[in-house]
Order: C-alpha cells, then structure tokens, then sequence
C-alpha cells in the first residue's frame, strides 16, 4: 500500500501511510496533483520550511487523529474555548515555547487545521491569566512603546482594574 | 517558499544537493545572524508497492540550527491572531500592552464581534466606555463589529452602560445582561430601539424589567406600514417577577417574531397574558411560564393555539393545571419534544395516557412530583414514546419498579432516568441498566451502584 517515509539523518522513521500522510492539505495537495499516490517512481515531497524535529512530532500526531472527523465550522457565537485540548495533544504540546511556535508554523505551512488549532489554544493558555507585565518577560518581547503611547494605552485598560 | 518546492519537482532529477552551509529560512525572512549548521534535514519519500526501491540521492532540505529559539515574532500575524480569538476580552486588552505590534494585533476588528465581561466588581460601564470608543476609532461614533455583548453577572451595570451599547453598536445581535438587577424598562427600550439587528436578548435576573418596547421617539419615527416591530426571536424574562399581563401584552405586540420566551418565575402572570402572547406571536417553539402558579388550564388552552410549531414547554409548579390542561396541549401540539410538568399534581394515569398517544416524539418528560401517575400512565408513555432519552419520574409516590421496566423495555434509547425518592427495588434499577445501556441512573436507593 502507498506508504510515505520520512527520512532524517539520524535514522529512519516507521513508514506512514500515504492516507496518514495527507493529511496536511499541502501535502495532499501535492501528492494529487502530481498523481504520487499511483506512480511507480520515487517522487519525493520537499518539505522545505519543516525541520526535522518538527516532522518528526507532526507525523505521528496525523497518525494518531487520522480518523478524526473534519473539525466543525467556526461557529461565531460559540466562545471559543480553549479547555477541549484532547489528553494525547495536551502530552505532545508539553513542550518549550520554541518548539510551540515551530509547530504553528508547521501546521500552517501544512495547512493542518486540527493541529493548527490545538497549537494556537496552547499558546493561549499560556497567554491567560498574565498580566501586562509579566507577558514581555514570558515571551522576551521588547516593549516598543513611546512613553505617550504607553500611557495613552494604559488609560485605555483602567477599566480592568490594572496599575 | 512553496514556488521553491515545486521547482525542484519539476527538475526530474532527484539529485539536489544544498551545500551544507545554506544558511535557514522561514516565511520569507532573511537568514539570521547566528552561524548555521544543518543538524538535521528531512525528507519525505512517497513509493507504491513493493516497497523500497532504494533511496536515490535525496532531496536535502534546509532546516534551521535547532539550538535557536524561535521566538512569537516569528509568527505572521494571522497566526497571532488565531491565538488571540481565544482570549477573553480582559486578557485581549492586557495583551494590548504588550507592544506595537500586540497592540495593533489585539484591536484586529475580527476579534471584536464579542465583548465578554465577566465579574461582580468590575466597573462595566466604564469598561463598555472605554471599549466601544477604541472599537469606533475607525467608523466614527459607531462599532460597526460588534455583534454580541454578554456582560452577565456584572452587576454594576447601570442604565448608562446599555445606553452606550445602544448608542454605538447598531449591528448588535445578541445582548446578555443576566442578574445585572439595576437594569430598568429605559435603558432596555434604548437598546431595543437604536439595534434593530438584534435577534437574542437576555435580562433575566434584571428585576426591574417590567417591559419591552420602543422609546417614544423611536415610536414616532416608524411609519405606519413599518408598525411597531421588534425583530427579537430569543427573550429571557426569567426572574423579573415584576412583569405583568399588560406588560406581556405590550412585548407580544412588538416582538411578534419570538420563537424563544422564558417567564420562569414571573409569578404575576396569569392566563390572560397567555393569551396575549399566542395572539401575537405564533411562531413561539419553546416556552416556558415555570412557577407562575396561576397558569391554569384555561392558559394551557392558550399555549394550545402555538399546535405543532410548539416544540418545548415548561409548566413546573404550576399547581393549578390538571389533566384537562394537559389534554389540550397533547390534542394540539403533537410535535412536543420535551415537556416539564413536575410538581403539576393534579396530573394522572389520564393525562399521561393522553399526552403518550398523541405526542409519540416527545424525548424529554419530567412528572416528578406528580404524586396521581402510576405504573398504567408509564406503561402507555413506553408503548407511545419510543423516542424518549429522558424521564423524570422524581417522588412519584405511586410507581413502582414494574412500570420501570415496561420503560425500560420499550424505551432503548433512555439516557437517563431520575427515581429519586421512589419505591423502586434493586431489581428493577438493574433491569434498567441491562435494558438500557447509555441510561444514566439518578436515584436514592442505596443499594444500588
């Protein structure tokens, strides 16, 4: 049976089911569009902007949701909530800021919306709750404001109850 | 980046080779400062059976030195806004004050259709001020986005906090203002009158509320062929137990698109305002008038006249009704799905029989309290209502662990099951379980688990 396998330099991975495998919709894409899926030839899928570790984590996340149904329209006036991050995902995001990010970049490039958004939740879990001051630090953001900026913006939260 | 990658399938050679010092990329960027090695490289190879032909020369892909950071700058912006969407409104405006770029981020308009405030301390009227200035700063004086305000709880909500609303948001469709209790009849007929978008309205808890209609000058305003309408379908009224039958009268009149209307505990009402409300408004699917203990059967008359647009029906502690009132409902509405008519104690076998055999949909049935419904009303529900899931037989004194299992014998798709304070044997609550398998159980029996 069709099967993709990802290759990196420090060892194989357990081949993937080309099914598995498309489901990021570029992958997809391109694995139709190029008839990869019934040719006898070798065809790699070049996945420039995916590094190793990243596919590594990605693969056996689509192994792990590929019978997933397809993830509902937004609903707009659902919250949106970020507290129905399944076990198996909230293990996988375990993971450092940096690598957080690598994933949401990956989800997009491969269009993943689950992941996508499974990533984007986590990240807001960790934004929730901090205050103005302690997220610059969180994040290592610079705080780029004039001082007229900053007390324009600060008068704008009082309401919240905030120095 | 994705032109670069079909570049290179369309070479038909596989060999490809990057020199090991290609410096990384991502979305565009430049390379960074840092110096760069490839650790790892990645390649995806796609073949049909039988399986591995060797590897040819693959494609290496550049990949970034793992060791750097990748920091949130990296991310383009609709990702940090998909991130932001699930902040609620405080925590989006903390972020404002982050920097330039969260600022600008955090305004996106595609995140402010929804203010949610939360909290009994917080200065909600100044909160909305404040909001719905920033949120006009583009479209002056008005929040063209802004579809939902749910403030519920936040009970220093005055009058001036709904006027803003009312003044700034014209395309506002949905407004909770639940428990806000120093809401009054003005501020409401504001919001009502300058968002005439809006569909879903909640003020229960909002004491003071003895109305909805529009402002007199609204009033004035419309012409004649317009007529008085308020295009509300969703209205909560639970708790304002001011309300009264004129001033039902009054909102049936407006809002005769309501599909949705909750009285609960509007105790006043009586079935003159019942009658009211189906003469204007026959579109109602779901209602409820729960302990308005003068609702009568002559009420139940009224509801009567909704027939098979009437979906559910909540008539719980009103004590006056009787199988009479009941009998109606079930000749008319035979498209009822779910109806509470726990504590209605004047129910019996006759009632019950008549509710099972003309309303064969119903899926939900609360007759706890009824003390007159024995084993023969629940064997007729089991041989009628095959599609009940849910059923509340609470402290119904009469029944027994054998119309039980008739239930549970007929009724497969039973999810759950309240016998709380009834006499029924371990025997027949295991028959239950065993009949019918996803049934949640709530009952008072302590040897059974």
């Amino acid at each position: 049976m069709p099967s993709v396998k990802a290759q990196s330099s420090d060892g194989e991975i357990p081949e993937a089911d080309v099914e598995v495998a498309k489901q990021p919709v570029t992958i997809k894409t391109m694995v139709e569009d190029l008839r990869m899926d019934d040719a006898g030839g070798n065809d790699l899928v070049p996945l420039p902007n995916v590094n190793a570790a990243i596919l590594k984590q990605v693969i056996p996340r689509c192994t792990h949701h590929k019978d997933d149904p397809p993830p509902p329209e937004d609903d707009e006036n659902k919250e949106k909530r970020t507290d129905c991050v399944s076990v198996w995902d909230q293990e996988l995001l375990k993971v450092g800021q940096g690598t957080l990010f690598e994933l949401i970049l990956a989800a997009n490039y491969l269009d993943m919306k689950g992941l996508l958004d499974v990533t984007c939740k986590t990240v807001a879990n960790r934004i929730k709750g901090k205050t103005p001051e302690e997220l610059p630090k969180t994040f290592n953001i610079k705080n780029d404001f004039t001082e007229e900026e900053e007390a324009r913006v600060r008068k704008e939260n009082q309401w919240c109850g905030e120095k | 980046d994705s032109d670069l990658s079909m570049r290179t399938l369309s070479t038909p050679s596989p060999a490809l080779i990057c020199p090991p010092n290609l410096p990384g990329f991502q979305n565009g960027r430049g390379s960074s400062t840092s110096s760069s090695s490839i650790t790892g490289e990645t390649v995806a190879m796609v073949h049909s059976p039988p399986p591995t032909r060797l590897t040819h020369p693959l494609i290496r892909l550049a990949s970034r030195p793992q060791k750097e950071q990748a920091s949130i700058d990296r991310l383009p912006d609709h990702s940090m806004v998909h991130v932001f969407s699930f902040l609620p409104t405080n925590q989006l405006c903390r972020c404002a004050r982050v920097c330039r770029r969260w600022y600008n981020l955090a305004w996106d308009p595609r995140l402010w259709r929804t203010i949610r405030l939360t909290g009994e301390t917080i200065h909600v009227d100044r909160a909305l001020k404040v909001l719905t200035r920033r949120l006009c700063q583009d479209t002056p004086n008005v929040c063209l986005m802004l579809e939902t305000v749910i403030v519920s709880g936040c009970r220093r909500l005055t009058d001036r906090g709904l006027y803003t609303i009312a003044q700034c948001c014209p395309e506002l469709r949905r407004l909770e203002v639940s428990g806000c209790y120093n809401i009054s009849n003005e501020a409401v007929f504001d919001v009502v009158s300058l968002c005439p978008n809006l569909e879903h309205l909640d003020v229960s808890g909002c004491s003071k509320v003895t109305c909805i209609s529009l402002t007199r000058e609204a009033s004035i305003k419309l012409s004649p062929l317009h007529g008085k309408q308020i295009s509300i379908r969703y209205l909560d009224m639970t708790d304002c137990f001011v309300l009264e039958d004129e001033g039902l009268h009054t909102i049936a009149a407006h809002c005769t698109q309501l599909t949705h209307l909750y009285l609960r505990r509007c105790v006043r009402l009586t079935d003159e305002g019942l009658r009211y409300l189906t003469i204007y408004c026959p579109s109602i699917k779901e209602l409820s008038v729960s302990d308005c203990r003068f609702v009568s059967d002559f009420g139940l008359r009224e509801i009567a006249k909704l027939e098979g647009r009437l979906r559910y029906l909540s008539i719980a502690h009103c004590g006056r009704v009787t199988d009479v009132g009941i009998r109606y409902i079930a000749k008319y509405c035979g498209k009822l799905r779910y109806l509470n008519a726990r504590g209605c104690e004047g129910i019996t076998d006759h009632g019950v029989e008549y509710l099972a055999k003309n309303c064969a949909k119903l899926k939900s049935l609360d007759i706890g309290k009824c003390p007159l419904v024995s084993d023969t009303g629940l064997e007729c529900l089991a041989l009628n209502c095959f599609n009940l899931k849910r059923l509340s037989l609470k402290s119904c004194e009469s029944i027994t662990g054998q119309g039980l299992q008739i239930v549970a014998a007929n009724c497969f798709d039973l999810q759950m099951l309240n016998v709380q304070d009834c006499e029924v044997s371990v025997e027949a609550l295991r028959f239950v379980k065993r009949h019918c398998k996803r049934c949640v159980i709530e009952h008072t029996n302590p040897a059974f688990f």
